[in-house]
């Protein structure tokens, strides 16, 4: 975050803003002005704000605002041979970038850990909703082994072309919000069913807890999704899953640290272990709930 | 009735802040205007005590009084939006709390200058706030946006006045 000098509100005259120029850290809240004109100026996302201007109030520019986050409202989908290719690329340029097998696991991990934080409120928010708020559909696997049928492509412009700001909002199907979760094992679960099934369209393999050391929870996938098309190496790509579930740990606020363990099986020879060791802060909450 | 809105990050620094007035409305009197960020985060300890109770709604139950911080008809199975936590003189703040523990605080204000409480309309307030969740949720979809730094997009701030007027226009 850059630093600017943070003047106090008093010394900003509110008509030398007129119109809504978004929210600014160094001069504060503005009030709600009267005439302020409600399409002209403010249609274009942050990016694009200085020629937002000049276009016609008609035709809003392309902003994350106007995207719906219903699950339903676009053919959201990865073919997994596509993510492999998009995959083995993120793992070379780390691998590149770095000296060390440690710093190639590091910056994977760095990868995964903006996604988690995403993660935690989107699909929160998601289950918030309503079952039969918006179009009907089950949601499928993110990375899906099916490849993209055309029906899907016409879908998924109709849903972009739908979601224009008349759209209803998705918290208008809300009638009461998911519960935030509050203890380690519930917010694991919500990663063992709701991060996993998004993800790899099944539950994770088991959620064990650890019988040595209290702090520990274990997550075990037999066979990794991501990581299928890499042989063993002495580098363990599995620390991108690794940075996802720090992320949504991390900022629901269950400070952790989470490491990644190959176990192979006669059955199972990819089989890896996720080992997620919470921070002493963590335990210490628990008992002041208790 | 004016309200000033903001949204606190998880290093408790303004996110985002607004003033939600028209002429209609009272407008905050200016020396009460200055002081309106720090009741505000007078307020985040309160909040932060309710983060991690399991029923935020019955927590202040255990003092005598029955509660008087808390408005009683805030829905019971939820513990996102967590009704009025708090006041100060004449004005009452409501909170909210977002999955990734973002706080959404709101100093409601009264018309009148008596000193009765403010009446908190629980169903618009937190209609308002889980639009401004969505909205949030969107903000962060963005993969230009950092986690905590300020949401200075113009869109969303249009976006937030729009529903203060759908929603705490009384």
């Amino acid at each position: 975050m850059s630093q600017k000098i943070i003047s106090p509100s008093t010394s900003v005259n509110s008509t030398a803003h007129p119109g809504s120029t978004g929210y600014d850290y160094t001069i504060g809240p503005q009030q709600t002005l009267p005439e302020l004109p409600v399409s002209s100026s403010t249609t274009g996302g942050g990016i694009g704000g200085g020629a937002s201007t000049a276009v016609s109030t008609t035709l809003p520019l392309p902003s994350v605002y106007n995207e719906s986050l219903n699950p339903n409202a676009r053919n959201q989908h990865v073919s997994l041979s596509a993510y492999a290719f998009l995959f083995q690329e993120l793992v070379s340029q780390a691998r590149n970038a770095s000296k060390s097998v440690s710093e190639i696991e590091l910056r994977l991990h760095r990868s995964g850990y903006h996604i988690g934080i995403r993660l935690l409120e989107l699909l929160n928010f998601r289950s918030s909703v309503s079952a039969g708020f918006g179009s009907s559909s089950s949601s499928k696997a993110f990375f899906s082994k099916t490849a993209m049928n055309p029906s899907g492509n016409a879908l998924a412009l109709n849903g972009s072309l739908s979601s224009t700001q008349d759209e209803p909002s998705l918290a208008q199907g809300i009638s009461h919000m998911k519960r935030r979760d509050l203890k380690p094992v519930e917010i694991l679960q919500f990663i063992h069913s709701t991060v996993w099934s998004y993800l790899f369209g099944r539950v994770s393999d088991d959620l064990v807890k650890s019988s040595e050391r209290e702090n520990e929870f274990m997550l075990i996938d037999s066979a990794p999704m991501l990581t299928q098309f890499i042989s063993s190496t002495n580098v363990q790509c599995d620390f991108f899953v690794c940075g996802i579930i720090e992320g949504i740990l991390d900022s629901a606020s269950f400070p952790c640290n989470v490491t990644v363990h190959s176990v192979p099986e006669p059955n199972f020879e990819q089989k890896v272990v996720f080992v997620v060791k919470f921070e002493p802060q963590v335990l210490e909450r628990e008992a002041l709930r208790a | 009735m004016p309200c000033y809105f903001a949204i606190i990050g998880a290093l408790d620094n303004p996110i985002y802040e607004a003033e939600f007035t028209s002429p209609q409305f009272n407008q905050f009197p200016p020396e009460l205007k200055e002081l309106n960020p720090f009741i505000l985060h007078a307020s985040l300890d309160i909040l932060e005590d309710l983060q991690w109770q399991t029923h935020p709604q019955s927590g202040a139950g255990t003092e005598t009084s029955g509660g008087f911080l808390r408005s009683r008809h805030s829905s019971s199975n939820s513990n996102c939006y967590l009704g009025k936590i708090d006041h100060f003189y004449g004005l009452a703040i409501t909170g909210y709390l977002s999955y990734g523990n973002m706080k959404f605080v709101m100093v409601h204000s009264s018309n009148s200058s008596n000193g009765t409480p403010v009446p908190i309309d629980d169903v618009a307030v937190k209609s308002f706030y889980q639009e401004v969740h969505e909205l949030y949720v969107k903000t962060l979809m963005n993969p230009f946006y950092k986690l905590n730094e300020p949401i200075t997009s113009p869109v969303f701030d249009k976006r937030v006045r729009l529903l203060a007027k759908k929603y705490l226009a009384k």
